[in-house]
């Protein structure tokens, strides 16, 4: 009785009740003082379970000795971020750290890779430039970017996977808008390639200058950039444009143009949208065509020939169709994701779909993340590869997987 | 007789110029309300509510039904009446993720993605129940007209009968279709909003708590909190501290900028 009775004084004492919403409203700003040195990282552990597609004609290439069915792999990942501020200028190291452990041998672990390295000088604001290894990402489509000249190409099954920069030299210079611009940039990139620079992006020559303009304005409540790309060895150029715009409030499309000037001219064209439902469902959804993809025959007549040529060159043939992401000329992709669906508390359920439209073999990804805490994510994820014979997810060695991650940000 | 009629005289002018000044002082404070008209009055809140060019620390908390909670710390800057932009110090896995936005355009830069992607006023960022047009809020005039003020029979913070300024959206970019501000007329800063959408239907209610001097002529609330009947149980609260007046040049409210806005602290 007592207890109960200390328990309503302590509901109802004013003094109690204020202290605790003091307590709620405190907010301890000197915490957050800004230092010259800052960082912050992440560890995730992920364990992966892959089920080979045994009568893809790339399984027996992929795997000429052995014939596994199953494959388990454990990998351990550490990510640090890194900025210096001096006032004048910064300078930025990202970097991650892996370790590997598979079922089959022949998967060999990536110690340590530097994505990003690079000294960023402001002391002429509103000009500031970039020097170092840098990762560009030009373009605003989720799953694909054709105006993405100066980077390693996205990867659509999984487009947030982090990826590697390339060294170069950027010098940024943003200005007062026109009349008719609400504020516009300009973008100036000097990407060298060398026998031990760049060497391993594309297939360029050993000494390859390239040059690249990106010119960005915000027209009429709209993002448009414009690009220029110029490889002075191969006397190239490339050039394209991309726009963004809401259309409402919970409404956005987007869309890029890429023409590769090569001996043939080539063009890739990307349209997308995302849109917000009432009940927080977020769509995703983006049509893409590469005029320099295969049309069907030819990506039927490449698989068909794997199978009936030599074990060097179906290696090579493997290895232009897994570096290529996309291999036909159109492509779909749709997203659904929906915030707390239930009301389950910190969880974020979302499907997509990734579809050759050529071939009309697919790519499904179910994915659940859960965030119970701010700095914790748990993420289980289930990849569904489907297509007939000759078509390029009916071929992908691997049939299906299944990925179980953590994540801890510190 | 002449001595009669000007002592007569002074005594009448005394108790005009008396009687002028009771009426005055009594009904100075309705006085001051009529001359205002409901866009003045918003005009008001607006610069009491935001100096014309600031920086700030904002700490946002998300406090579900199960009474857990989700923390992030923002520093942010305005500029003018439609130009906000704010960078997350904590919590570590939001770290540098930045926002802007410039007018009825918003912008969200996260590192690991490394451009600005277009968003939408009505989406979240934190998630909780503000969402990106309460998180980059804008001054209300540019989302907003003022359309009418009444008064009300309940009293604000000051004792004062509280004001209600009806606002509309200017066009459909806009999150809520129309605003409820109850306004201290003493103070002349709003207590309560509620967002309404165009169907009619309550979607948020705003509070304005804990009006503080954050020094430099800014004295505002330094507590906004909201909650939902669409979200029942949930509350999400914006706390503000180290408000202070700063110009900034107008590279600073672009898309390429974004990543470099620590460099502003």
């Amino acid at each position: 009785m007592g207890l109960l009775l200390g328990m309503l004084v302590l509901v109802f004492d004013p003094a109690w009740t204020f202290a605790q919403d003091d307590d709620l409203y405190s907010f301890d700003v000197e915490e957050f003082t800004k230092k010259t040195w800052e960082w912050k990282g992440t560890v995730s552990a992920s364990g992966t379970l892959k089920s080979f597609n045994t009568d893809s004609v790339l399984y027996s290439v992929k795997f000429p000795d052995d014939e596994p069915v199953l494959s388990n792999e454990l990998n351990l990942e550490l990510s640090l971020d890194s900025r210096w501020d001096w006032g004048w200028s910064r300078f930025f190291l990202i970097g991650d750290a892996n370790v590997q452990k598979s079922s089959i041998e022949s998967i060999s672990p990536q110690d340590t890779l530097l994505r990003e390295g690079y000294w960023q000088i402001f002391q002429f604001e509103p000009h500031s430039i970039d020097i170092g290894k840098r990762l560009l990402r030009w373009g605003k489509g989720y799953a694909f970017n054709p105006v993405a000249f100066l980077e390693r190409a996205k990867n659509p099954e999984d487009p947030e996977a982090s990826r590697e920069g390339l060294w170069m030299v950027q010098e940024i210079w943003i200005f007062e808008g026109f009349s008719l611009f609400s504020n516009s940039s300009v973008n100036l990139v000097y990407l060298p390639i060398r026998e031990d620079l760049n060497d391993d992006y594309q297939v360029l020559p050993s000494n390859e200058n390239i040059w690249g303009l990106k010119l960005y304005a915000l027209i009429a409540d709209s993002d448009f950039d414009l690009y220029y790309i110029h490889k002075s060895e191969q006397k190239v150029a490339n050039w394209g444009v991309d726009f963004a715009t809401n259309i409402t409030s919970n409404f956005e499309v987007h869309g890029e143009y890429a023409v590769n000037g090569a001996d043939e001219l080539t063009n890739q064209i990307l349209l997308g949208l995302r849109y917000l439902t009432e009940n927080d469902l977020t769509w995703i959804i983006e049509g893409y065509h590469n005029s320099a993809g295969l049309e069907e025959d030819e990506s039927k007549r490449l698989f068909n020939s794997i199978q009936s040529s030599s074990a060097f060159i179906a290696k090579q043939a493997l290895s232009i169709i897994q570096q290529s992401r996309t291999l036909n000329q159109n492509y779909g992709y749709i997203k659904a994701s929906i915030k707390e669906p239930f009301n389950w508390l910190y969880f974020t359920p979302s499907v997509s779909l990734l579809a050759n439209l050529d071939d009309s073999s697919q790519n499904m990804n179910l994915q659940c993340v859960y965030v119970p805490d701010t700095n914790w994510m748990f993420e289980l994820s289930w990849q569904y590869l489907n297509g007939d014979k000759a078509t390029q997810y009916g071929e992908n060695p691997v049939k299906d997987k299944t990925v179980l991650e953590v994540t801890y940000s510190f | 007789m002449k001595s009669m009629m000007k002592a007569h005289k002074k005594v009448l002018v005394a108790a005009v110029t008396a009687s002028g000044y009771l009426i005055l002082f009594l009904f100075f404070p309705l006085v001051l309300s009529a001359q205002q008209s409901p866009q003045e009055w918003l005009e008001v809140i607006d610069r009491n509510l935001n100096p014309p060019q600031y920086e700030a620390y904002r700490k946002l908390i998300n406090i579900e039904p199960d009474g857990s909670k989700k923390e992030f710390v923002l520093f942010s800057l305005k500029q003018g009446r439609e130009k906000v932009a704010a960078l997350f110090l904590s919590p570590a896995s939001e770290k540098g993720r930045s926002t802007l936005r410039v007018g009825d355009n918003m912008w969200l830069y996260i590192p690991n993605v490394g451009r600005a992607i277009r968003i939408t006023s009505l989406q979240s960022v934190t998630g909780g129940i503000f969402n990106n047009s309460d998180i980059l809020r804008v001054d209300y005039q540019a989302e907003y007209s003022a359309q009418s003020i009444k008064k009300t029979n309940k009293k604000g913070p000051s004792g004062d009968l509280l004001l209600q300024l009806n606002l509309k959206a200017k066009s459909g970019f806009v999150a809520y279709d129309r605003l409820e501000m109850m306004i201290d007329p003493r103070i002349k800063l709003p207590v309560k909003i509620r967002a309404i959408a165009a169907s009619g239907l309550l979607i948020k209610t705003i509070y304005f708590k804990k009006v503080t001097d954050f020094g430099g002529g800014i004295k505002r609330p330094a507590v906004v909190e909201t909650d939902s009947p669409l979200n029942k149980g949930y509350k999400s609260i914006m706390i503000f501290a180290k408000i202070k007046s700063r110009k900034f040049a107008s590279e600073v409210f672009t898309t390429d900028y974004m990543s470099r806005i620590e460099g502003l602290r």
